[in-house]
This record gives structure tokens, C-alpha cells and sequence, in this order.
């Protein structure tokens, strides 16, 4: 999977990281059991401190998308959603769609935009596969 | 004497000039002399005026060179021979310096990197499905190596001893050992040991971190693979011929005769034509047509990190190797001092060996 950092964001690197491979996982870009090249390879290839990419992947581990291996080290493998999560993730969401809404952003246009990034992530978990 | 010297100064001079001469083909695609510059600017004016004033001005530094190289080999004799070289060397860094300063000029002047979003890209796939390193290509030097020993042993019996083991260009052998294993297959475990290291050169090359292009990192991942690959590949096959030139050596030691006719051509040509297959690999890297990805991000502005555009510096960077921006190979990050250390350290003891091995088997 490539993974492309933006350095002039506002968003931290960790931060950017983290949304990236969980962006991956949704799009089966990165499969169940795939592992994550370790943080040093990883923050060598970005050429960035590796204590960022130690950062992303501790994110990672606490919120359930990856499991370290002691062997294989980091590994794709998403935890199934509990209340917990989706209490905290309705509350994001919220804050989200509130965004759109004190923009005057329409309604059918939101619920269109949520639709199609779904989809986006169906279709290419379907071109994976195939 | 002399004409071997000037033969010997006249290809060197024309390998480094053409060497020079391919300098901003060897880096890559967004960095011009050592500058990283934002993907639209890749041929913007400026560049292209400081590629051809860098190399109008090599050729005429090295036709004043080679001429003076001439007149220094006919006047002082040949062992001068390096120095013409090393100020061949000098000329080409000095001029990628100019280069180099008039380029981050203008993009400081004109401010190439407003408004551009800044990025790094990696892609997990060339760790978790890396370029597999041709393994089964090693045969090709493994079986030129073996056929020398093989030769050797069959020849042993019949040597002279002495034996002529060092012939001038013209094929006269022109000193002589002791006839021992050592003296013998001296060239078979040079051969073995240039293979070794070539080899290790190349599983290197497959271990190093890939330098993505954020504009468009699909392509240049692409790119990556495919030169590594041939890069891996190129090396073997560069041992392969290396020890092809040497058996061409072993041969004439183990005729025994003091005459062998041609020489040099069979050991050398065997060399240059390696030496051309790797420029030619280096020089079609990023030879990828125009690639559709639009990703709105430009590399990294990482000038900073680079000391004259030679040295890398970078203490955030966990590599230990970066590649090179003037000339061609890669360098060691200094910023790190864990592979600083090492590297120096291996470069004291190298220098140990090479001085103590003369001493040491007296």
C-alpha cells in the first residue's frame, strides 16, 4: 500500500499515519494479517523520526486495528466494534455532520457524500479480490 | 611504457568526462544538481541553462586537462597518470557546485516550493513483497570462478618454478614467484573475492529504502522495482565479466610462457563493457513515460540536510545509507551516528589491512 504523508498539513504525522492504514484496512488495501513493515524499515522509508511512527502504531494497537507479533511484529487485524467504540465514534460522526450542517451544506448532500466514500470503499475491496 | 600510459590516461579521461557528462541524468528526477526542486520545475529554464553551461564548460575543462595530462605524461613520465584524474574530479564537483548554487537561487528568488504541499511517501508493499534478490544469477560468477580453479589444478603439475605471475601490456611477463598455492591461484581468490563483494553490493541495493516520488508515487514505486532488479542483476553480471578479464591473467600465468601476445584488451575490455552496462542501467532509471498520477504533493524540500549537495546530515533520519546527489551510489547519513561510527570504523580497518597485508605476508 503506498502511504503518502502530507509534511504541509495541520494534521500531525502520527495522526496522518494512523488515518492511512486504518483508510487501507476499510479498502482491503491491507488484508487481514498483513504485517506492517516494522517502525524503523517504515520510518526510513519516510525518512522521518521513528518515534512518529512508533506514535501512529501505538495509536493503532490501543484502538484495535493492529496486534504486535512478537515474531512478525505489527499485524493487520481489526477488533470487531464494541458499545464503547461506537458510542465514540457516533460522537465524531456527530461533531462531523455537525460541521457540514452549520455550513449549509444539504442534507441528501451529506447523506450522498457518506454513501459514496462506503461505496469507494467496497469497490475497491472488490478490485482486490478480483 | 609510454604509450600504454597514454592509452591508460586518454580512456580514463573520456570514461570520467562521460561520467560527468551523464551527472544530471544520474539523480533523481526532482533533483537538478543536488537541488530538490517541486516536480513543474524539473526542466524549468534555469535548469536547462545550467545543464548546458555545466556541460559546455566540462568539455572544455577536459580537453585542456587530457592535453595537459599528455604533456605531463611525455615531459614526467607515466605515474602521473592519476593526477590529470583527480583534477578532472575537482573540475566536476567544482563545476555541479556553480550549478548547484545558481539553481537554489532562483528557486529561492522565484520561491519555487510556494503553495506547494510538501510530502513523503512509502509503500508497505516493497517491505512485506520486496524485490527478490536473482539468487540463481550468482551461478554465472560461481561457475567463471569455478572453471579457473578447475584450470589451475589441471595445470599446477606442468608450471615452471619460478613462475611468471605480472606481464606488461604488450603480453611480457615482466616478474616472477616461487611456484606455491599461493602464487598459483592468487587471481582465483581475487576473483572469489570480487564476487563476494559485488555480490554483497547487490543484496545492498535490494535492502535500501526506495526514494517514492510523493507527485507520483504508483510510478516511481514501478521504476524502483524495476531497477533494482536490474541493478541486482547488473552487478552479477559485472562480477561475471570481471572474472572473465582476470582468467584471461590466470591463463597467461599458468602457460608458464614468458610471451603471452594480447593481454590488457582481453583483462580490461571484459571491465569497460561492465562498466557501460551499469551506466546504462543507472542512466534509464525514471525513464518512465509521462506517468497520469496527480496527486497535488511535491517531494519534500530536504536541501538542508545536504552539506555542498555531498553530505548527508540528517539525525531524524533512521537510514543508514541515502542516495548519492553528485555522481552515483549512495552515502552514509551522518546525522546517524550509529552507522557514522561503523562505516569509520570499517574504513580504519580496511586501511589496516591494506597496509599491514604487505607486511604480514613478507
Amino acid at each position: 500500500m503506498i502511504i503518502s504523508l502530507d509534511l504541509s498539513s495541520d494534521v500531525p504525522i502520527y495522526q496522518q499515519l494512523r488515518d492511512r492504514i486504518v483508510e487501507g484496512i476499510a479498502a482491503g488495501t491491507l488484508p487481514d494479517g498483513e504485517s506492517l513493515p516494522s517502525t524503523r524499515q517504515l520510518a526510513a522509508d519516510f525518512g522521518i523520526n521513528f518515534h512518529t511512527v512508533n506514535k501512529a502504531y501505538d495509536l493503532l494497537r490501543q484502538q484495535g486495528f493492529v496486534r504486535l507479533n512478537r515474531k512478525t511484529g505489527a499485524v493487520v487485524g481489526a477488533t470487531a466494534s464494541d458499545e464503547a467504540f461506537v458510542a465514540d465514534w457516533t460522537a465524531r460522526a456527530r461533531t462531523l455532520l455537525a460541521e457540514a450542517v452549520a455550513k449549509g451544506v444539504h442534507a441528501d448532500e451529506v447523506l450522498a457524500t457518506c454513501r459514496a466514500v462506503l461505496a469507494g470503499f467496497d469497490n475497491q475491496q472488490g478490485d482486490e479480490s478480483s | 611504457m609510454t604509450t600504454t600510459g597514454v592509452v591508460v590516461h586518454l580512456v580514463l579521461t573520456a570514461l570520467l568526462l562521460y561520467l560527468a557528462w551523464l551527472t544530471p541524468s544520474l539523480s533523481a528526477r526532482t533533483v537538478r544538481f543536488g537541488v530538490r526542486v517541486p516536480d513543474d520545475r524539473v526542466d524549468d529554464p534555469v535548469v536547462q541553462r545550467e545543464t548546458t553551461r555545466f556541460r559546455t564548460a566540462l568539455l572544455i575543462s577536459g580537453v585542456i586537462i587530457a592535453a595537459a595530462g599528455l604533456g605531463l605524461i611525455f615531459t614526467a613520465g607515466v605515474a602521473l597518470v592519476p593526477a590529470p584524474v583527480l583534477a578532472q574530479v575537482i573540475v566536476w564537483y567544482l563545476l555541479y557546485f556553480r550549478a548547484n548554487r545558481a539553481i537554489t537561487a532562483a528557486k529561492q528568488d522565484q520561491n519555487w516550493y510556494a503553495g506547494k504541499r510538501q510530502g513523503v511517501t512509502a509503500d508497505t508493499s516493497l517491505r512485506s513483497d520486496p524485490p527478490r534478490f536473482p539468487w540463481a544469477w550468482l551461478l554465472l560468477p560461481i561457475l567463471v570462478v569455478a572453471v579457473s580453479a578447475v584450470l589451475g589444478i589441471i595445470r599446477y603439475p606442468d608450471l615452471p618454478d619460478p613462475m611468471p605471475v605480472h606481464f606488461d601490456a604488450a603480453g611480457n611477463a615482466n616478474r616472477y614467484a616461487p611456484k606455491s598455492v599461493g602464487s598459483v591461484f592468487t587471481v582465483v581468490f581475487l576473483q572469489a573475492g570480487l564476487t563476494l563483494v559485488l555480490g554483497a553490493i547487490g543484496v545492498l541495493v535490494f535492502r535500501g529504502p526506495a526514494d517514492v516520488d510523493p507527485s507520483r508515487p504508483a510510478a516511481s514505486v514501478r521504476a524502483h522495482r524495476e531497477f533494482v532488479a536490474r541493478l541486482g542483476r547488473g552487478f552479477i553480471v559485472f562480477a561475471t565479466l570481471l572474472d572473465l578479464g582476470l582468467l584471461a591473467t590466470d591463463w597467461a600465468m599458468w602457460s608458464g610462457a614468458p610471451q603471452v601476445g594480447v593481454l590488457l584488451p582481453l583483462t580490461l575490455g571484459p571491465v569497460l563493457v561492465g562498466i557501460a552496462m551499469l551506466v546504462i542501467i543507472v542512466v534509464q532509471r525514471n525513464r518512465d513515460p509521462e506517468p497520469d498520477e496527480h496527486t497535488g504533493l511535491s517531494h519534500r524540500d530536504d536541501d538542508s540536510n545536504w552539506i555542498g549537495g555531498v553530505l548527508y546530515r540528517n539525525p531524524n533520519d533512521p537510514s543508514w545509507f541515502v542516495q548519492r546527489r553528485f555522481g552515483f551510489g549512495w552515502t552514509v547519513n551522518i546525522g546517524n551516528r550509529v552507522a557514522l561510527v561503523t562505516c569509520a570504523g570499517l574504513t580504519v580497518v580496511v586501511l589496516a589491512l591494506g597496509l599491514l597485508m604487505p607486511l604480514i605476508l613478507r
